[in-house]
């Protein structure tokens, strides 16, 4: 199970509306390289890890992504807060507002809804933990490309600390294959 | 390109800024403090520095083109408690996931065990001063409830 802790996992403080960022921030919610999809991705494949480190580094990375998700939507939030309906529309989110008004919705930057079909999860603990690596980098890619897009500090701030756990987290992926290798499991 | 100058916001040189009380300043305080010696625990960044950095192994980190880390500085007393609380969680968090792949590294553990027992003597202080970070705390124990009064996270402002 899960318990909240009240508090972001860094600090996100957006002083300056920015709708076209968020629109395009919302990828790294409910695009194909998501915090969502991460964390889903992890979570879901962690049952048939073949020992008990995989088990723990899957569920104790699984959740850490719950935790971006948050932060990730917290950006979104404060970039959007307060925008009227007209700036929603010059943006190009007056179709956003068709929809889900000012609500937060899971899509990618071009409004794509977000799938499950983004991740797989094969029962092999190799090709998953590839599928993982690759995951996280082409996570930090898309950081990549959003922190060249953004100009506000207070949106690049958190975007390269996010940057920096997709690193993190591909290298102990990548222990833990190798270290099954070596092992002979999968 | 953004015409924003982001480099001339930020220190050109970054410094393990210390926080009171429980973060170690530098890495020469930080071994001291540990009392140890061994190559892993100097591959570790401080507390502020690694969570500032998202990253508390030196071996691992990436920096993205000339862009550097935020300098997190807290406008007030709560501010730099929860600041003290957020980077320790994070040097603990970082360390379990090394200790899942790595279960048998002694050195780290002892780490681990230090960062954790100094996280939950924040956790306590923050809770006591400012309110419930998790619902078992013990500090919830009349009405209002108190839970769902503080902030939100996502409507939080500051470090």
């Amino acid at each position: 199970m899960w318990q909240y802790h009240k508090r972001l996992q860094y600090p996100i403080d957006i002083k300056k509306k920015d709708l076209k960022m968020a629109k395009y921030l919302v990828t790294q919610y409910g695009g194909s390289n998501s915090e969502l999809a991460a964390a889903l991705r992890y979570l879901n494949q962690r049952y048939t890890m073949p020992d008990d480190r995989g088990k723990a580094l899957l569920t104790d990375i699984g959740t850490e992504e719950l935790a971006h998700i948050e932060m990730i939507s917290t950006m979104i939030y404060q970039l959007t807060k307060d925008a009227t309906l007209e700036e929603l529309e010059q943006a190009g989110l007056g179709s956003h507002y068709a929809e889900h008004n000012k609500s937060l919705y899971p899509t990618d930057a071009n409004g794509v809804p977000f799938t499950v079909a983004y991740f797989a999860s094969t029962g092999d603990a190799i090709a998953d933990l590839y599928e993982d690596m690759a995951a996280e980098q082409k996570a930090r890619a898309v950081y990549e490309n959003l922190i060249d897009l953004a100009t506000d500090p207070d949106v690049i701030k958190p975007l390269l600390w996010l940057r920096q756990r997709e690193i993190v987290h591909f290298n102990r992926f990548k222990d833990l294959c190798e270290y099954y290798k070596s092992k002979n499991l999968k | 390109m953004n015409n924003y100058n982001y480099f001339d916001t930020f220190n050109e040189t970054f410094l393990d800024v210390p926080m009171q009380g429980y973060n170690p300043s530098n890495n020469s305080n930080f071994n001291q403090n540990s009392n140890m010696n061994n190559s892993q625990i100097n591959s570790l960044f401080g507390p502020y520095e690694g969570y500032t950095k998202g990253n508390m192994f030196r071996n691992l980190y990436e920096q993205y083109k000339n862009y550097q880390p935020a300098i997190l500085t807290p406008r007030n007393e709560k501010e730099e408690a929860l600041l003290n609380l957020n980077q320790m969680q994070f040097a603990m968090h970082d360390l379990n996931l090394y200790l899942d792949v790595y279960p048998n590294d002694m050195t780290m553990m002892r780490q681990f065990v230090s960062f954790r027992n100094t996280y939950n003597k924040l956790l306590s202080d923050y809770e006591n001063k400012y309110g419930a970070i998790e619902v078992n705390s013990p500090t919830l124990n009349n009405t209002p409830f108190g839970w769902e009064e503080q902030t939100w996270p996502w409507e939080m402002r500051g470090v």
